[in-house]
């Protein structure tokens, strides 16, 4: 296999990396996310003439990175900060730690990670349409849980 | 909500997600990272099997491009699909049954509210460069790892209430004692003695192995309710009962023969 022009591999990494650093903030402990993302982005070099074939390669290297991370992956979701974060209910980790992990993993990559559904969907081994079921019925039980409406 | 966080749940798990990404250091270049070493014929299998994944799925998602897509028929019982031949499920109200992953992703969270619980891990999608690759060897879909201090009573509620869910293969929900778990972890972690020095056979957790009720033979991949079949003589069933039970249209499960 060979390996990727060096142009070609910056410019992919500048792209992915800030996604799929942010996406993996979901389920792996921040301690071992640059490790994470090392693994799956040295996967790439190495397995590049497939990965640059690959319709959404972030989602296929989140499933990459956390293969590679040998630790405990759920319920892993850190809690706000709460004297640096003054605009996030604090609840909301407790209540995104409840949600089965389909649903919570597709609510952060979707909406805390502006993921579409097709990347998502990649990164979850799921379809596309799945992805949309788990993200409406999270946010839902999110309001439900927070007591906010659709709007708030 | 308390009052004083008038921002939508979007908006705060955005602001969430901003300020985890603060916790995190920056990363070195990319190419900076030194690439695992080879090693070992496993590893180069297992490399290989990747590498066919990978392919698999570009594979699927040049396909996936194709707009000629067909419809299914509304009163097939089956339809035998080409590889590469594309299909459009009726209308919105389409049931697809869950996929094998949807199935032990599902099986994993019921798992975790179980008493007597620490972790569940489910076969990871990509097995490459995971050294206990061969636990996954034998089919099995996920493992249900018990607490350290788990009762016996609470260990055969684990083991009944796994057995008694219909995905579940009840003949192949294996127990593994810790005598056994240690062994494994020995062979796993070999090359790594920082793991095997600060790691006791009482550290580690007894488990059940389970394997699922395979029904489907490969994860279905949809692009919203297009369809493609990745290799020849796919079969796609209707299935008339799924269809009273999910109150819908058109329920489908897809078989790779």
């Amino acid at each position: 296999m060979g390996a990727p022009p060096g142009d070609e591999f910056d410019a992919f990494v500048r792209d992915v990396e800030p996604r799929l650093r942010r996406a993996l903030l979901g389920s792996l402990a921040p301690g071992v996310v640059s490790d994470a993302v090392g693994e799956a982005l040295a996967y790439a070099w190495q397995h590049w003439e497939e990965v640059r074939l690959v319709l959404n390669p972030g989602g296929f290297l989140f499933r990459v990175a956390q293969s590679r991370s040998r630790q405990r992956r759920e319920g892993l979701l850190p809690g706000p900060e709460p004297s640096r974060l003054p605009d996030v209910e604090p609840e909301l980790g407790v209540s995104m730690r409840s949600l089965p992990q389909q649903q919570r993993m597709a609510v952060w990559l979707v909406v805390a990670c502006g993921w579409t559904y097709a990347e998502a969907a990649e990164a979850m081994s799921v379809s596309a349409s799945s992805i949309g079921t788990h993200v409406a019925r999270g946010l839902a039980r999110l309001r439900q849980e927070l007591g906010v409406g659709q709007d708030a | 909500m308390r009052e004083g966080f008038p921002r939508s749940i979007e908006d705060q798990l955005r602001v969430w997600a901003d300020d985890l990404e603060t916790l995190v250091e920056d990363l070195p270049p990319a190419y900076q990272v030194a690439p695992r070493g080879g090693g070992g014929r496993g590893r180069v299998m297992a490399a290989a099997a990747a590498a066919a994944v990978v392919v698999a799925i570009a594979a699927v998602a040049l396909l996936l491009q194709d707009a000629g897509a067909e419809q299914v028929p509304a009163d097939a019982g089956t339809v035998e699909v080409a590889a590469g031949q594309s299909f459009r499920f009726e209308g919105d109200d389409c049931w697809v049954e869950p996929t094998y992953r949807e199935r032990i992703d599902h099986l994993a969270d019921l798992a975790r509210q179980m008493p007597g619980v620490s972790n569940v891990v489910v076969v990871p999608p990509v097995l490459e460069g995971d050294v206990a690759a061969e636990r996954w060897a034998d089919g099995t879909g996920l493992e249900v790892f018990l607490d350290l201090s788990v009762e016996a009573r609470q260990l055969e509620d684990v083991r009944l209430a796994l057995s008694d869910e219909p995905d579940v293969d009840d003949s192949r929900v294996r127990f593994v004692d810790r005598d056994e778990q240690y062994q494994l972890f020995r062979r796993y972690f070999q090359d790594q003695p920082e793991y095997l020095e600060n790691v006791d056979a009482e550290d580690i957790p007894e488990s059940f192995r389970v394997a699922t009720v395979r029904r489907d033979g490969a994860i279905v991949e949809l692009d919203g309710l297009v369809y493609t079949a990745r290799t020849p003589g796919e079969t796609v069933i209707v299935l008339e009962n799924a269809c009273r039970d999910q109150n819908v249209a058109r329920a489908v499960r897809v078989i790779v023969n």
